[in-house]
């Protein structure tokens, strides 16, 4: 459906996108992920035409589409600020993608209306544009302006523009970071809804992790212009590709130690540990310098006689309700003190001063100086967590 | 988005259809005629003539020891010199009094000394010969209630002319420096004067000479420079009234410039007189923007 | 407080009459017979109202003439400078080039350079075109504004970006896009710049005056100081109906919409 080829953009000297390829399958949502800067709005008005790469290939539906214009692309885009037409109403506004369409007898000054392009024009907008409106609930307020419509009203607006011509690709640029935390995960749903019963192919740009993982089937996650994985979410979150995949992932984030391993087994830091699980990683790995990556529901707190027993402070319990997540300080022996977060179910007790924690071997991920992925050897098989917990 | 220049891919040139028309007047009606005056006022030539020479700055040093130049520019001097201090008072004040009003009252007396600015100087010139007429004119009435006898020529006695003419300016242009000050006034946050007030600046003296005169600076400054400008540009109203006389004692530069270009047509003359003119204008702006940096307010 | 409203009304009334007496002497002698002129005793109100200024204004002044003249003028201005600035303002504010910066100091200059200035060599250059004496000389020099650009494209920079690549996934070519989706959000920038040029070429006298010398040509200002200049030099009640009659438009412009007006007028000190 949607396939980049080495896509490349240099700005002043700046290596914004760097040799990026991407393949969109028809009718997949599909997300942008990552931080301000990482290049997702400059690539997603590359698919749109709204820029061009500096080198690199966009095939839309088979055809190479690099030198057409947006209009001619037949794709559909909703922008961050709604970029709603303050002169128009709400129904030129949504009619105004199918008058621009038409041929451009029915668009002339007062001429067009007789000509007959310009009735099936007309007739088109009278049966379209009130459904569309229908369908978004915007019955009430067709002939209203966009500044007399609340965010969540023009976010539909903008939605129903896109929608009304059946355009081949949804863009959606950050459409929902201006809304407030309820409208939003409301939103959320209905998008979701609007895929599902128009079983059209979306791109969706975003720097929220929470919307990039409830909405999409795959996510391309980016930074610094290069795509570090893609994949499901649970795929991102159970199986990060490295140390910049799992860091971003999460909320709240995984914890990321120092680890060491040689002749006599496995540090986190300076605790050695002495348990067997350790001991058969150790192995696995090798001697030498690690990363140890461990999501908040993948260690305990444990008594002091556990052999991986880790020692630390307690610096705060966030009360979440369901559960409670206790952040931790790790103090080494060279005096770097490391932060640690543990889901902790609510009938346990947590220590007011001093806890210990170990980590579960079976979910912690390892990582080289370089932050890639290491996966210890067979024996020792790391399982990726099935259920993004969130 | 910042980069600009540098990029290879960035072209000379966008849209040049759109640009041409716009750009094509701005060079052919502002920038070269403006280049050609400042060349004309190196030369000998004048109107008429087929050729030239370059005389380098001898019209400049022509000019410059004319006995009627130099009191041309005296009298465009004298004349800054007397209203620029006036209007700026009189408008400051103006706007703090309507400020102060404000409601109905306030647009009332805004609309009313707004007046005279829209209309034009030219028809109000033969207005005012006739307000100031020696023998039927209402002043001379007003003078004769009073008591006085003398018929004063207000606009026929050497020693009187610029005064009068400054009142005309002052007249005409006040409430155009009072409602660039109302936008200054209204641009001062109203919690300001509610801190000061708790603070315990309790009389209106204390509140505008630290609060008002401080935050009004830039709008202050330049109404400064702008009634300079205005007043250099004088040009209506002598034309239409005195012509310059009696005795040229109203004559100011662009009158000289334009007797000098279009009546004796001495080309090269009136163009170093406009040169000189040019480049006052251009220091004035300059200064302007200097001093005002970015806050610059062209928009007011 | 109250004592003090009352002083303010006070004095802003006693100025309020120096401002107006102007005006009310121009009215009151446009109403008066000649013999009502010329005594020394001033009365406000004519004691016999005669229209006969107005009509004698209108024949022998020509007032209509200046004024017909007048609003070719301001109006062939007004258009042509909206054809020009509105698209190199677009240019200037969204797009970029590697001469944007040479646009725009052009730009800076043309807005500081003072129309005296410039009036020699466009001067000799209209009488070697021909061009004297006729209306286009009056209108050819002011096709574009500079003031005008400058102040559109600071206004065109606000507009969103969003908006205009809507427009064009929605498939608006790049004309499309400006006239009908960009003008329409500043329009109210655009009416102020009308205004400021109304005015400003309404009431501009320096450069008819170099280029017109016929009667029939005269814009307003010209027209009223040939007038007073030549035969009506002595008829007042003529003459000052011609004066009301010239003023009269662009003050009832202002008293109908203060606010946009002020704004306009007040636009730039530039010029």
């Amino acid at each position: 459906m949607l396939q980049l080829d080495h896509i490349t953009k240099t700005y002043t000297n700046v290596e914004v996108l760097h040799s990026l390829s991407l393949t969109v399958r028809s009718g997949e949502f599909i997300s942008l992920l990552g931080a301000s800067g990482c290049g997702k709005t400059t690539l997603l008005r590359i698919i749109a035409g709204l820029d061009s790469p500096t080198s690199g290939r966009v095939h839309i539906g088979g055809n190479d589409v690099t030198d057409w214009t947006p209009s001619r692309r037949n794709i559909a885009m909703v922008f961050q600020s709604y970029a709603l037409y303050p002169h128009k109403t709400v129904r030129e506004n949504i009619a105004f993608p199918l008058r621009m369409r038409a041929p451009w007898t029915a668009r002339l000054p007062v001429w067009g209306r007789f000509t007959s392009e310009g009735k099936k024009l007309a007739a088109l907008i009278r049966e379209k544009v009130p459904a569309m409106a229908e369908a978004l609930n915007l019955g009430g307020l067709l002939e209203r302006k966009p500044s007399q419509l609340s965010g969540g009203q023009k976010q539909r607006v903008a939605l129903a523009r896109a929608l009304v011509r059946e355009p081949s690709l949804f863009l959606m640029d950050e459409p929902l970071s201006n809304l407030d935390a309820k409208l939003r995960t409301e939103m959320r749903r209905e998008i979701i809804a609007l895929h599902r019963s128009t079983g059209k192919t979306f791109v969706y740009v975003t720097h929220d992790q929470t919307e990039a993982m409830t909405m999409s089937d795959r996510i391309v996650l980016l930074n610094k212009g290069t795509i570090q994985q893609i994949g499901a979410p649970a795929e991102l979150y159970g199986d990060p590709a490295n140390l910049f995949a799992a860091t971003f992932i999460g909320s709240p984030g995984i914890s990321v130690f120092p680890c060491s391993v040689d002749g006599d087994g496995l540090c986190i830091g300076s605790f050695r540990m002495r348990n067997e699980a350790a001991w058969n990683l150790a192995g696995a790995l090798g001697p030498g310098q690690y990363r140890l990556g461990i999501r908040p529901e993948s260690c305990f707190l444990c008594p002091s006689g556990d052999l991986d027993a880790i020692p630390a402070a307690v610096r705060l319990v966030e009360h979440m309700g369901n559960e409670r997540i206790a952040h931790l300080d790790i103090r080494m022996a060279d005096g770097a003190v490391f932060p640690a977060c543990v889901r902790v179910p609510n009938d346990f007790c947590i220590p007011e001063k001093h806890a210990w924690f170990r980590p579960s071997w079976r979910h912690a991920f390892f990582f080289d100086m370089a932050g890639n992925r290491i996966r210890p050897a067979a024996t020792c098989r790391v399982i990726p967590l099935k259920k993004a917990a969130i | 988005m910042k980069m600009i220049g540098k990029q290879h891919s960035l072209p000379w040139i966008a849209c040049p259809g759109f640009l041409f028309p716009a750009f094509a007047a701005l060079i052919l009606f502002f920038v070269l005629p403006a280049l050609m005056t400042v060349a004309v006022s190196f030369t000998d030539w004048t109107l008429g003539k087929a050729d030239f020479t370059w005389v380098g700055f001898d019209n400049y040093a022509y000019i410059l020891t004319d006995p009627d130049f130099l009191k041309s520019l005296r009298n465009t001097v004298v004349l800054t010199v007397i209203v620029v201090p006036v209007s700026f008072a009189l408008s400051l004040g103006l706007a703090l009094a309507i400020r102060s009003l404000g409601g109905r009252w306030g647009e009332l007396w805004q609309t009313i000394y707004f007046l005279p600015v829209t209309a034009s100087l030219v028809a109000m010139s033969v207005v005012w010969q006739w307000v100031l007429h020696p023998e039927v004119g209402i002043v001379a009435w007003l003078l004769s209630f009073f008591g006085a006898a003398a018929k004063i020529n207000w606009l026929n006695d050497r020693d009187i002319v610029l005064f009068t003419l400054a009142f005309i300016i002052i007249w005409q242009m006040t409430g155009y420096y009072m409602v660039i000050f109302l936008t200054g006034l209204l641009q001062i946050p109203a919690e300001m004067y509610e801190a000061a007030q708790i603070d315990g600046a309790d009389c209106a003296w204390t509140r505008f000479r630290h609060i008002t005169w401080p935050l009004l600076t830039p709008t202050s400054f330049f109404i400064f420079i702008l009634t300079i400008i205005k007043t250099f540009q004088v040009f209506d109203i002598v034309k239409a009234l005195t012509r310059g006389g009696p005795e040229k004692a109203s004559e100011i530069l662009l009158y000289t410039m334009y007797q000098e270009g279009f009546s004796f047509f001495r080309t090269n003359i009136a163009a170093s007189i406009a040169t000189l003119y040019l480049l006052v204008m251009l220091g004035l702006t300059l200064w302007q923007n200097y001093v005002l940096g970015r806050r610059v307010n062209y928009t007011l | 407080m109250r004592f003090r409203t009352v002083l303010l009304n006070g004095i802003l009334a006693l100025g309020a009459v120096v401002i107006l007496t102007p005006f009310v002497w121009m009215l009151s002698l446009s109403f008066k017979p000649e013999s009502e002129i010329y005594t020394p005793f001033i009365r406000l109100l004519p004691e016999v109202w005669d229209f006969a200024n107005y009509a004698e204004a209108f024949s022998t002044g020509e007032v209509g003439t200046f004024i017909r003249n007048g609003v070719i003028v301001t109006l062939s201005v007004l258009a042509l400078q909206f054809c020009t600035i509105i698209p190199a303002a677009y240019v200037l504010a969204r797009k970029r080039f590697r001469l944007q910066g040479l646009c725009f100091a052009i730009v800076l200059a043309a807005l500081i350079i003072p129309q005296h200035v410039v009036a020699i060599p466009l001067f000799m250059a209209a009488g070697k075109l021909n061009l004297l004496n006729t209306l286009p000389v009056l209108i050819i020099p002011f096709v574009t504004s500079a003031l005008g650009i400058f102040l559109l494209r600071q206004h065109f920079k606000t507009i969103p970006q969003d908006i205009i690549d809507a427009a064009r996934i929605d498939g608006a070519g790049e004309i499309y896009t400006l006239w009908r989706i960009l003008v329409p959000q500043i329009l109210p920038a655009l009416a102020a710049f009308s205004i400021f040029s109304i005015v400003y070429h309404w009431n501009d006298f320096f450069w008819p005056l170099l280029v017109i010398s016929d009667m029939d040509l005269a814009t307003p200002p010209l027209g009223i100081s040939l007038f007073a200049s030549d035969e009506g030099g002595n008829d007042v009640g003529p003459m000052m109906a011609s004066a009301t009659i010239i003023v009269l438009p662009l003050m009832a412009a202002f008293l109908a919409a203060r606010k946009r007006f002020i704004q306009g007028v007040t636009m730039s000190g530039m010029k």
